[in-house]
Order: C-alpha cells, then sequence, then structure tokens
C-alpha cells in the first residue's frame, strides 16, 4: 500500500471510496507504416472520478471521447500513462498480477459485441469459462453457474449453442458469465447498442434489477441518454476530458454542456424544455412520456383552475 | 439458416458407446485403425466389418446416416483400386500394354486396399459420430495432457479447437454477408474463366480476414476479463471421470486387439497368410 494511502487512512483526510480515479492519464501512440510514432494524443486527458459502492453510474459521451478506454482501466485492460486508480483502496499496478486479477474478478466487463465475447459452445460452459480460469472445483463452479443463469433467467437455454440465441440472449449470458465470478461491479461497455429496442429494454431491466436487490454497482457507458435517466451519477466525458459530473437532473437540464458533449437529448425531454421556456410552471427533467403526461395533466388543470 | 449448421456428425442418441468416456472412444478408434491395418485378407476384414457392425448396433446410429461419411471418400476408394489394379507390377500380367499391367495378385490387391479403406473411414467415423466435439476436444486434451510435461502448451491447444469451432458458424455466415454486400456491387462468382472466378474471391476474402481479426482481438480482451491468463491451470465443470462402462470398455478393446494379432501371428507362422485369409 503506498505512503499516501496509509496517510490518507489514519488521519481521514480524503473519504474512501469503491473506485477513485486521480488525473489519469491515457496516451495513444500512432504509427506509420514503418512503426514510427506520428502522433501521439492523449485519450484519457487528465480525468478524476470517484464511485461509490452500489450506486448506478453512467458514462455519457459521443463516439472518440474515451469512455470505453477509461472502462478498460476500470477492468485492468489497460493501465495508466500517468495519474492513479484506486480500487478498493488499492492501487492498481500492472506489475501486481494478483490484485490485477483481483480486479478483474471483482469488476466484470460486458462489451458492445455480443458474438465477440462468448467463449463457450454452450450456454452452461460459456458461463463456467470464469470460475473455469481461476480454479474453482466442479462442484463450486455448477452451482455458481446454475445462480448465475437463474438470476438472469437463462437457465432453461444452459445446453443450447450460443449461436441459436438472439442478441439480447447473448448480453444476458456474457452478464451470467461476469455473475458467475461473483462480482461487486459490473461494467456495460456500449452493451447495448447492437441490440434491438426490445432486448435493449430487458438488459437494462436486468442490470438495474441487479443494481437494486443484489447491490452490485453499475457502470453504463453509452452515449444514448435515455438509458441513463436512472442512473444516481452521471459523468459526462468529451475529448478525453471529464466535462461534468453531477445527478441525472443535473445534467439532463444543462443543455450547453450536453450540446458542448455532442450528445443527443431524449425527444421527451427536449419538448419539456420547450414547454418550460413558453411556460416556466413546467417542470423540466422529465424522462418519460408518461411523467411528460402527468406534469401536462398537473400545469393544464393548474391553469383551468386559475380561470 | 447458418446457425443451423451442425459441426461434424455428431449423431445424438441415448446408448452406451455415447455416453463412454471420450478418451476409450479416442483408443478404440486407434486399436480399430492397427487392427484394419494389420489385416491383409477378407477374413481379417470380415472380422474388423463384424466388429463395426455391433458397435454401430450398440450405438443406436442408424447405418444409413454413417454410410453417407463414404459419399466423400469414393473417388479415393474408386482410384486406390484402379491404380492397384492397373499399375501392380508384383504379379504375373494377363494383359501387358505400355506402363499397364493388369494381374490378378494386383486387383486382389486393389480390392483389399479398397475395404481396407472403407474400413478405415466407417471405424473412426464411429468417434466423431458419437462425441460431440466438445467431448472429443476435451478427450483429446486429458489424452495428451502428458505432453505438458514437456511443455507443450496442450490446455491452450484445445481451448483454441473449442473456440474454432464456436466460430465457424459465425465466420460462414460472415462470408455469407461479405459475398452477398459484394454481390450488390456487382461482384460475379457464376461467370467468367477459373482464374478470373477465383480473383473474384478476393475481395471476399480480405474483409473476412480483416473482420476474423478484430474478432479475435476482442474476443481476446473478453476473456482476459473474465480472469483468462495462460500457463495457469483452469478447473473444468464437468471433468472426465472413469466409470465402470469405461473399465468394461478398455477390457473388450484390449481383448479384440489381442485375439486380433493372435489369429494374424498363428496365420503367419502356419504360412496361411493371404489375400483369403489375413
Amino acid at each position: 500500500m503506498d505512503v499516501q494511502l496509509l496517510f490518507f487512512r489514519n488521519f481521514g483526510v480524503e473519504n474512501m471510496s469503491f473506485i477513485r480515479i486521480k488525473n489519469l492519464v491515457h496516451q495513444f501512440h500512432m504509427k506509420d507504416a514503418n512503426g514510427e510514432i506520428t502522433e501521439i494524443y492523449n485519450a484519457i486527458d487528465d480525468v478524476s472520478m470517484q464511485i461509490e459502492e452500489g450506486q448506478l453510474i453512467a458514462i455519457l459521451g459521443r463516439n472518440g471521447s474515451g469512455k470505453s478506454t477509461l472502462a478498460r482501466h476500470l477492468n485492468n485492460l489497460l493501465f495508466p500513462d500517468e495519474g492513479a486508480i484506486w480500487i478498493d483502496d488499492i492501487k492498481i499496478r500492472q506489475e501486481d498480477e494478483e490484485n490485477v486479477w483481483n480486479n478483474r474478478k471483482k469488476i466484470g466487463m460486458v462489451f458492445q459485441n455480443p458474438d465477440n465475447q462468448i467463449i463457450g459452445t454452450t450456454v452452461e460452459e460459456d458461463t463456467a469459462f470464469g470460475p473455469e480460469n481461476i480454479g474453482l472445483e466442479s462442484e463450486r463452479i455448477k452451482k455458481l453457474v446454475s445462480d448465475a443463469l437463474t438470476a438472469v433467467n437463462m437457465e432453461h437455454k444452459k445446453n443450447i449453442s450460443p449461436n441459436h440465441l438472439s442478441g439480447g440472449q447473448k448480453q444476458k449470458v456474457a452478464v451470467a458469465g461476469i455473475l458467475a465470478l461473483k462480482p461487486k461491479c459490473i461494467v456495460l461497455d456500449e452493451a447495448t447498442s447492437m441490440l434491438d429496442p426490445h432486448s435493449r429494454k430487458e438488459l437494462l431491466k436486468l442490470v438495474m434489477e441487479l443494481n437494486k436487490k443484489e447491490k452490485i454497482t453499475i457502470i453504463m457507458i453509452t452515449h444514448n441518454m435515455e438509458e441513463v435517466t436512472s442512473a444516481d451519477k452521471i459523468f459526462v466525458m468529451n475529448k478525453g476530458k471529464l466535462l461534468s459530473q453531477g445527478s441525472s437532473s443535473e445534467i439532463f437540464n444543462n443543455s450547453e454542456i450536453i450540446k458542448e458533449a455532442g450528445l443527443e437529448i431524449p425527444e421527451i425531454m427536449e419538448l419539456a424544455i420547450k414547454m418550460h421556456n413558453k411556460n416556466p410552471e413546467f417542470k423540466t427533467g422529465l424522462f418519460t412520456v408518461m411523467e411528460f403526461a402527468n406534469e401536462f395533466e398537473r400545469v393544464y388543470n393548474d391553469k383551468r383552475k386559475q380561470e | 439458416m447458418f446457425r443451423e449448421i451442425t459441426l461434424g456428425q455428431y449423431y445424438a442418441a441415448d446408448s452406451v458407446v455415447h455416453k463412454l468416456d471420450p478418451r476409450v472412444k479416442l483408443l478404440g478408434t486407434l486399436i480399430y485403425i492397427i487392427s484394419v491395418l494389420m489385416a491383409g485378407g477378407l477374413t481379417g476384414y470380415f472380422i474388423a466389418a463384424i466388429a463395426y457392425i455391433i458397435v454401430m448396433k450398440i450405438s443406436r446410429v442408424p447405418f444409413s446416416f454413417a454410410l453417407r461419411g463414404l459419399k466423400s471418400v469414393f473417388w479415393i476408394v474408386l482410384m486406390t483400386f484402379l491404380c492397384n489394379a492397373f499399375f501392380y507390377t508384383g504379379g504375373t500380367p494377363f494383359i501387358k500394354y505400355g506402363v499397364i499391367s493388369i494381374s490378378i495378385s494386383g486387383i486382389e490387391y486393389g480390392i483389399s486396399m479398397a475395404v481396407r479403406l472403407v474400413l478405415l473411414v466407417l471405424g473412426s467415423s464411429i468417434l466423431t459420430l458419437t462425441t460431440t466435439p466438445n467431448e472429443l476436444t476435451y478427450g483429446l486434451e486429458k489424452a495428451f495432457s502428458f505432453l505438458c510435461k514437456v511443455n507443450v502448451p496442450v490446455q491452450e491447444i484445445a481451448l483454441m479447437m473449442s473456440i474454432a469451432l464456436r466460430f465457424i458458424p459465425i465466420l460462414i455466415e460472415e462470408t455469407d454477408k461479405i459475398m452477398k454486400a459484394q454481390a450488390s456491387r456487382g461482384t460475379d462468382f457464376e461467370t467468367g474463366s477459373i482464374i478470373k472466378r477465383v480473383q473474384n474471391y478476393i475481395p471476399i476474402i480480405i474483409p473476412l480476414f480483416i473482420s476474423a481479426f478484430r474478432r479475435a482481438g476482442d474476443l481476446a480482451l473478453a476473456m482476459e476479463s473474465r480472469c483468462y491468463r495462460t500457463g495457469y491451470p483452469r478447473t473444468k465443470m464437468y471433468p472426465l471421470k472413469y466409470n465402470s462402462t469405461d473399465g468394461s470398455g478398455y477390457t473388450v478393446l484390449l481383448i479384440y486387439l489381442s485375439l486380433f494379432t493372435l489369429l494374424k501371428c498363428v496365420l503367419i507362422y502356419i504360412g496361411k497368410t493371404g489375400f483369403f485369409t489375413m
């Protein structure tokens, strides 16, 4: 443990978080055909953030904003060029293989393409891949796999080849594969972007449930604002920098930030903002059609009473 | 439709042969091959064929299903027979014209070779008919695990094999997609000279390779993020364990091999080997 951390611990200077990122920089080296470095740019540029256990976190940003690179740092697939990351108060070091391995157990990752993250030839076998890697005994693996498949409601498909599943089902299997490692946190790296609207909703519902019931920290990385309306905390990234952070209503009502980050406000929110501009009584920060309808009814009834 | 593709020629059925440990079946295949190669005459082939039929009966795989496998080797069998029949130089030819010499012993040898090939194909197909590709991979991993001692990465090779099996249907589907995409841009796969047609396949192969490499990169990340690391022993959810049936299986195999060898030795001893015996 490093000295700085001991100092914090003993004197309580800083409150410890589940994940703490400090001044993280990650550089990409662009090379030409001869392997000479032509350009270095910072995919992540001086980003600091704290994530508490059990939270539902969203990291928003458009393509190339550095959000996926950040996710890979959380999973220890990449390591900082500058700055540092602490997970459960332990600083990540590439040399510390045991700790890196432990972190991968703690923090699982669902990737974008459902086909490219399933390793096993049956659903059950794929779910068992993680526990098999960490050398658990067969009885324990069976229990973990069966629990994980039940949690994602895929128990009835356990002997089926992943090739016969839909995209949404494959992503659920990917989640099950992570759950079988008993993680504290799941990172979804644009995991819904290749799914149809129905599967997308189902996957989101599943991760929300895991967050509520199992208290698993969920970090959703996306450019789709509609998906993250119920997040406890939202980080907005742009060009490798952390543009803003705050609760969902704080972020969503700040249209300048959203514009700067190149994101699109959900239509219903935009409509609410327009209504608010006409009539300040009309609340903004409405995420669903239902909320909008209720608010509309309220304002309409108030007005009728006044008349 | 490509999702429905079945790999290998596994025939699902509930039989003793299906339930045998893949290692027993691997050794069985090896022993069968040895016995067929040892036999040199019709009696020997007859015994081997009987053994094949008995195992097939127990395995409950329909013969018609197994015989399908012969279709692909038909031309090889025919060529083997013809080459031996026409160009065999050992016997006394009754027709001789240039390099062609047809003799009784040549024809006998041709038949012998053809039957041997057929039996080899049929015999080894029992393994693939009654064992899923996964079981087979795991069986091979276990059977060759002693090679770990001389630093052969057996576990990694087995994992590579099973990943390759998983990605075959995905890559077939991808090929189909790329072919349609290129065809919609005017690539013609049907007409033209052979060279032209082969050239037309280049715009399929290049995107296919690029996407396969991209997939491989993604998969490597996903595997790493799920705690995979090379060189560390992995465990299995369903480890292979021998039971009493496997013991009997090994015994039967050994009895078969010993009897066959004994018969061959006796025939050699009394000098009765040949086309009609062994």
